[in-house]
């Protein structure tokens, strides 16, 4: 019996969930629903273990990207991780995403793109997975100083579907299409869960990089 | 049986331990009130953000309370609705994993039903009963023939009488929630002081509410300076008990039940239990007010909600999320 560690993210357009187990994809259920966590997470956990039994570890998605869907994932994985007393370890889900991108090669990721407003990830992927070059970070309109970037790379996500923005990020940047995925979210925590530097699920947080826009409402 | 609660419909992350519907063996709850007071009034997403922060140790503290393991609960009881999305959502989704991990039924309750259930942790519940779902939210006549077996009769067409209260204190400059600091103010006024708030009355033989002329009046009031704040917040509470009164009155006259039962935070307003309690008495009506603990949002009263709920054969498919909006009216078509 090897290693089993379920992988779940909702933080942007692909909601997912993935199983590995010492390494090896046992099981992938995805689906570009976004807004949709709250009814699919939890019906495909159940799938996945009803056929594959109790997971020895867990790996959540943290953001950033979407508010709620982050959320969603972080408290179904706070509620799994202390009901079965496994380890829970938070990750980026840019870098989740960045395994997408071929090995050995520069990937900036974006996410929950809203007009001039998105997320973004710039990562190496290095044969064990990708590492980040420069913290996650929100973007609202310019890029940072650093950008147009002389080397090549892959955009994956919103900015890689407009020209303008692609040409922001550099002449030599080319677009990537991949969705992220539960096995690699696996894939990115699952180091942490086995090795004894898993966080506490009380203090598991989500990865906003963005305050609350501040309006009241009513409250129900 | 032993019922898991939890509430996350709004500011307040609940949870508590309930047996057979009626014995609360342990509660918790962290309100983000205090953070919404900077604000004025409840901001969704800083609820959301507060619910997933406080769901695990809510729960993980009812549980040590009740001195029990998660093996020995029988079932998850959640707010399903109708309340803040975001927040709901953060309830329910962590609800549905444990459901999950430990193979227990989960149960979706009606936030206004679940205030209702509030008087079951009190007493026993009788039926047929009058009853007056009062709150920031809300402001519900109900009917109540027997578990599951509602009819609404009226219902705010505004302003909720908890939300008339919220919008006075902003007025008078008080914080958030309004209605205790609108009772506490009114307190130091000179009684009964020479001010009135009006009263809104609806056409014909209504059952309903509307409390958004008295958001203007006090506006009005406030605005000409010519009245001390604890005479405006005396006016402004007695205009909202008079017509929860005079409503629930009026719905007696037409269904004369020996039972009336208030619930939600609003109920926890003196005035309107003591004026509730008189008319009651010259009625002879036996009135039921849960004491305050159970009046504001609580897991107890979703766990005790989730029992009755859960003896009836509910239960909520994983692939549910929360409902809202979710009028009371069609809970009680769905299982009336």
């Amino acid at each position: 019996m090897g290693f089993k560690v379920l992988g779940l993210d909702a933080s942007g357009p692909m909601m997912t969930v993935g199983l590995v187990e010492d390494g090896q994809a046992l099981a992938l259920f995805s689906a570009r629903m976004p807004r949709a966590a709250g009814s699919l997470l939890a019906p495909w956990i159940g799938e996945q273990v009803r056929y594959f039994g109790k997971p020895d570890g867990l790996v959540v998605g943290v953001g950033p990207g979407s508010f709620t869907g982050v959320r969603v994932a972080i408290a179904t994985a706070k509620a799994l991780a202390w009901a079965w007393n496994i380890p829970v370890k938070g990750v980026s889900s840019l870098a989740c995403w960045a395994w997408s991108a071929p090995v050995g090669s520069r990937v900036i990721v974006t996410s929950e793109r809203r007009g001039p407003a998105f997320y973004l990830g710039d990562y190496f992927r290095g044969k064990d997975g990708p590492k980040p070059l420069s913290p996650d970070r929100a973007i609202s309109g310019a890029l940072p100083p650093n950008f147009p970037l002389s080397v090549a790379v892959w955009v994956l996500g919103p900015a890689g579907r407009d020209p303008a923005v692609l040409q922001q990020i550099g002449p030599r940047a080319e677009p990537l299409e991949a969705d992220l995925s539960g096995v690699n979210v696996a894939l990115e925590g699952w180091f942490a869960v086995q090795w004894g530097r898993a966080d506490d699920p009380l203090s598991l947080a989500p990865r906003y990089l963005r305050e609350p826009a501040v309006s009241v409402r009513r409250a129900r | 049986m032993r019922i898991l609660g939890i509430e996350t419909s709004c500011d307040d992350t609940a949870a508590a331990v309930v047996e057979d519907g009626t014995r609360v063996l342990s509660a918790e709850r962290l309100s983000s009130a205090a953070l919404q007071s900077r604000f004025g009034g409840v901001v969704p997403e800083v609820a959301a953000r507060e619910h997933a922060m406080t769901v695990l140790p809510v729960v993980e503290t009812a549980l040590e309370q009740a001195g029990l393991g998660l093996e020995e609960l029988d079932a998850v009881a959640v707010t399903q609705g109708p309340g803040l999305l975001g927040a709901l959502l953060v309830g329910v989704s962590f609800a549905k994993a444990l459901g999950v991990a430990r193979h227990l039924p989960v149960i979706g309750v009606h936030h206004l039903e679940a205030h209702l259930y509030a008087n079951a942790l009190v007493d026993g519940l009788y039926f047929p009963a009058l009853a007056l779902v009062v709150s920031g939210g809300h402001t519900t006549l109900v009917y109540w023939q027997g578990h599951g077996v509602l009819e609404v009769l009226g219902e705010t067409r505004d302003d909720a009488a908890g939300e008339a209260l919220d919008k006075g204190a902003r007025l008078l400059g008080l914080g958030y929630p309004g209605g205790p600091l609108i009772e506490r103010l009114a307190r130091e006024a000179a009684v009964p002081p020479a001010v009135k708030l009006p009263v809104a009355r609806l056409e014909g033989d209504s059952l309903d509410f509307s409390f958004s002329g008295l958001k203007t009046a006090t506006e009005e009031m406030v605005r000409r300076g010519q009245v001390d704040r604890a005479s405006i917040a005396w006016a402004l509470e007695d205009a909202v008990v008079a017509a929860l009164a005079r409503t629930l009155d009026r719905a007696w006259q037409r269904y004369p039940t020996s039972h009336v039962y208030l619930a939600g935070g609003v109920s926890a307003n003196r005035r309107l239990a003591e004026t509730v309690q008189r008319w009651a008495q010259d009625h002879g009506v036996i009135p039921h007010i849960p004491p305050p603990q159970w009046c504001t949002d609580n897991g107890a009263m979703v766990a005790a909600a989730g029992y009755f709920r859960y003896q009836r054969g509910d239960q909520m498919r994983l692939d549910e999320g929360p409902k809202t909006p979710w009028p009371l009216a069609t809970l009680e078509r769905s299982t009336g």
